[in-house]
């Protein structure tokens, strides 16, 4: 993709970022944050796609790519855990 | 894979983060927001699994079947134990891994860009982004890390300072730069030839205009408190030293071609440094600075 399509997803995406967030009820506070931990770990991508480039071999750039699938994926299925033991806490209460 | 429906799964995965996030803004949704969250993830992981793979065998996923599981277990098995008043720290903790991950992906493409890039050629915006990408996540993991040492209480809550910091910010700061501009000069060097002498002469002349132009700047800013005529002041003095020399341009003898910036700057643009314009500008820099400094101090004196 050429540069200014990408540019222009990056300054749509702050104002998408922006107006969403904004003006969430202060209990949710903690919640979200860990929503929005778990949903940057979408950075498991960019590691798979170095994993996979390798065809099964393990070279510099696969191990890279697999060790950053590890990172992420600890904070995907623990991110949405959390948020969820959090919510569920919220619910109790309520 | 056909790369259309790759791309609508990837819409539809962003479509759901974002609804995701909307669903957390209130108590009703939150937990539908979450599990869109969820949803989205397993989208954008399925798809890039299907859409990078065509064509590899199922033996080719091994690897990633085992770190992925691996790294499932050890989140859940944390996520679930920990107790409720170290959930904080936790999401913390977790969000270091984040920046650590972006760090090694970044490493990853950097070595074998043939699978990030068409080609295999790293274009120098995808320079950019990458060591952006690179320095945000080394950012987000020791962000992350100190977050984590005050949640729990290992670190104090008060802000972190030392002295000095500043100045490290700054040095910090500027060394990245100078980093990511190498990176991208040699980069560029592999394919052209690459005068550097040349390069560092004009960095150089155009290091001391902007200096000159900041120092005449921060003087028209002592002089007044109104923001807007300090620089107007500044523009209409910067634009007559820059310009008006070539209204004189007839005549080369005229005594304002001797204090005309651009004048002086045009020979390090041909990667000439002249000692008379090096002089000139630091001249003209430590004038404006010393004007400043009376300036200030008779404000301060007098008020």
């Amino acid at each position: 993709m050429d540069f200014l399509s990408l540019f222009s997803i990056f300054v749509l995406s702050v104002f998408v970022g922006f107006y969403v967030v904004w003006g969430v009820t202060p209990a949710l506070h903690s919640p979200l944050l860990a929503v929005t931990n778990a949903i940057s770990s979408v950075i498991i991508v960019g590691g798979l796609i170095a994993a996979v480039a390798s065809k099964g071999l393990i070279d510099f750039s696969s191990t890279m790519g697999l060790i950053a699938v590890l990172l992420a994926s600890v904070n995907i299925f623990g991110g949405f855990m959390v948020a969820q033991r959090m919510l569920a806490m919220f619910k109790k209460k309520k | 894979m056909n790369t259309t429906i790759i791309g609508f799964a990837y819409l539809l995965s962003g479509v759901l983060f974002i609804l995701a996030l909307k669903g957390l803004s209130s108590p009703v949704s939150a937990r539908k927001g979450n599990t869109y969250g969820m949803l989205g993830m397993a989208i954008a992981v399925a798809t890039t699994l299907v859409g990078a793979g065509s064509g590899l065998e199922l033996s080719s996923y091994t690897n990633i079947i085992i770190a992925v599981a691996i790294g499932g277990l050890f989140g859940s098995i944390l996520a679930r134990k920990i107790s409720m008043t170290a959930l904080p720290q936790l999401v913390a903790a977790f969000h270091s891994l984040v920046g650590l991950a972006a760090v090694f992906v970044a490493i990853g493409a950097y070595k074998n860009p043939g699978a990030f890039f068409d080609g295999g050629i790293i274009s120098t915006g995808s320079m950019i982004e990458m060591s952006l990408g690179l320095a945000i996540g080394a950012i987000t993991f020791s962000g992350s890390v100190i977050a984590f040492a005050k949640l729990q209480g290992l670190v104090s809550g008060n802000p972190l300072v030392f002295k000095g910091q500043h100045l490290i910010n700054l040095v910090i700061f500027l060394g990245i730069l100078v980093v990511y501009i190498f990176v991208m000069l040699s980069t560029l060097n592999i394919w052209a030839d690459i005068d550097f002498g040349y390069l560092l002469g004009n960095s150089f002349g155009l290091m001391l205009l902007v200096g000159s132009f900041s120092a005449l700047g921060i003087y028209f800013s002592s002089l007044t408190n109104q923001p807007i005529i300090a620089a107007i002041l500044s523009f209409i003095a910067l634009f007559a030293m820059g310009v008006l020399s070539t209204y004189f341009a007839s005549d080369p003898n005229h005594w304002f071609h001797y204090i005309s910036l651009n004048n002086h700057y045009q020979s390090f643009t041909r990667g000439v440094i002249d000692s008379s314009d090096v002089i000139y500008f630091i001249l003209f820099i430590a004038t404006f600075l010393t004007l400043t400094i009376r300036r200030l101090d008779s404000d301060r004196l007098s008020g």
